[in-house]
């Protein structure tokens, strides 16, 4: 299959722990940057997948927020389903493919509600059947890997290499969050405190506030835009169940992803090994295990010990997360799904300021997770 | 249309819990139990179900033990566990009443009620000769 569709832009504002103003305002910041970095203007916009509802959203409330009404234009194609992330691209890449529309904007973000909390409401779904037993999202995903662990019995420090190198490729990029944080060694990880075992502080991502967006057109138009396209090669998605409402388990959910890329890479015609550049949802650290796992490039069990050999930094095998991911970069809620598809056209236009894989042609992005039970996931790669 | 389920659903799930009984929908058609509660049995799509007393004994299917609770009103630690009921649903609760290190995956355990933040909540203790 061939998607007629590249990402033109890309915007990204500033990462932070906290950002004084609101989340529509830090989100049209993204927006304006990348529309900027494509060199087109809101005229041509004429879709779009971005949170909250509307128009032809769900809620008729007055004072809903409605981006027709917040950006002054109408649209052809409003993607309502899943607004962010892969499969906003997925959903955009085929609506301008098909003509439904020529101009596709996917957007996300934070900022203004983290405050001092040192949890972030998001991560504690109201739902009668968990909040009242203190679930968050960190649990869900302890419950599947603690299968994980006492199935197989990891080696500890070889997992928190996995958590260590990402955490560093963090350390040394000024745009991440936690940009001069590290380096950690395995043994840092481990002497972090420990929220739910078997995950400890340094083992978890981040929740923090900014924005992200990119844009999605036809490939020739790309093409007239100033930054080489990057094409969409191919994609998939698996929604098991509803995240977050009940018990997800090892049994179900532990292979979650698997069908997801076994299609991505057959739409793009390419195998897990052709990747140059692994851009992976590393809300913890022993999803990134899984997901080498679910490729295919390792049996299940086999995962900490094969990324442990073959490495995942900068110059080893399987790069991954160059930007510092969700556990040093950002992870700025519903828009931090979007982040990992920014990081990826960074890299294959070859413009990453630090973590810069050299002459990287094919990404690999992800998106969510077992714990979530759904899983998302893409491949880029450059125009050739 | 909102996404939260059924008004009055799960009310008697939470009425009976009151009382110190656990109760489970049980579809009328397909005699399967099932959890949460859903408008349609999620094996066969029928309204029939209704909310049967549950004998409460089960398996941990997996624990975590929470050293960081998300407020101060939870106790510290908190082991969290996915509930394998023997009449074949699933719920998170809480282990309580032991030390992670006297249970494992796979442990027999009871329902019992505690009163927490005004409500009562099904938690699940270690059955005998697990202990």
């Amino acid at each position: 299959m061939n998607l007629n569709a590249a990402i033109a832009g890309i915007g990204l504002t500033k990462q932070s722990k906290s950002l004084s103003m609101s989340s529509i305002a830090v989100c049209v910041e993204a927006l304006n940057l990348a529309l900027e970095d494509a060199g087109i203007t809101l005229d041509e916009v004429d879709g779009i997948a971005a949170r909250w509802p509307g128009p032809g959203g769900t809620s008729f409330d007055s004072g809903v927020i409605d981006w027709s009404g917040v950006l002054g234009t109408s649209f052809r194609w409003v993607g309502d389903t899943y607004p962010q992330g892969i499969p906003g691209v997925l959903d955009a890449a085929a609506a301008v493919s098909a003509g439904l529309c020529d101009v596709a904007v996917i957007f996300g973000g934070q900022a203004g509600v983290l405050g001092e909390s040192e949890l972030a409401t998001y991560t504690r779904p109201k739902n009668e059947f968990v909040e009242p037993w203190g679930l968050f999202t960190a649990a869900h995903f302890a419950l599947i890997a603690n299968v994980y662990f006492q199935r197989f019995k990891p080696d500890r420090d070889r997992l928190s290499y996995a958590a260590a190198t990402i955490r560093n490729a963090g350390a040394i990029n000024p745009n991440a969050v936690m940009y001069g944080r590290g380096p950690y060694t395995p043994e840092d990880i481990v002497s972090s405190p420990i929220i739910c075992e078997p995950f400890h502080l340094l083992d978890l991502c981040l929740a923090t506030e900014g924005a992200s967006a990119v844009v999605v057109t036809t490939v020739e138009r790309a093409r007239d835009c100033p930054n080489p396209p990057i094409r969409i090669l191919g994609g998939s998605s698996e929604w098991y169940r509803q995240q977050y409402v009940d018990p997800p388990r090892y049994d179900e959910v532990g292979d979650l992803g698997k069908d997801a890329l076994a299609r991505t890479f057959g739409i793009a015609g390419l195998s897990p090994r052709d990747i140059d550049v692994y851009e992976l949802y590393d809300i913890n650290t022993w999803e990134v295990i899984r997901q080498f796992e679910t490729m295919g490039l390792c049996d299940s069990g086999e995962g900490v010990e094969f990324v442990y050999e073959n490495g995942i930094g900068l110059g080893e095998r399987f790069p991954t997360n160059t930007d510092g991911g969700l556990l040093s970069f950002s992870h700025t809620g519903w828009g931090g799904p979007t982040l990992k598809i920014v990081e990826a056209v960074t890299q294959l236009r070859g413009t990453a300021k630090t973590g810069q894989v050299i002459e990287a042609e094919t990404a690999l992005v992800t998106g969510a997770g077992s714990g979530a039970q759904y899983f998302n996931a893409a491949v880029l790669g450059i125009d050739r | 249309m909102p996404n939260n389920p059924a008004e009055g659903l799960t009310d008697i799930f939470w009425e009976q819990a009151q009382e110190s009984i656990l109760v489970r929908p049980v579809c009328g058609s397909c005699d399967k139990s099932f959890f949460s509660p859903q408008v349609l049995c999620p094996n066969c799509q029928s309204d029939t179900w209704e909310y049967q007393k549950s004998s409460g004994e089960g398996t941990i299917y997996s624990y975590t033990v929470v050293h960081r609770p998300p407020d101060d009103s939870f106790p510290n630690p908190l082991i969290i566990a996915d509930i394998e009921l023997d009449e074949g649903w699933r719920m998170f609760s809480w282990i309580v009443k032991c030390d992670p290190n006297e249970f494992d995956i796979g442990s027999k355990v009871k329902a019992h009620f505690q009163n927490f933040a005004g409500t009562m909540l099904p938690v699940f203790t270690l059955s005998k000769g697990d202990q």
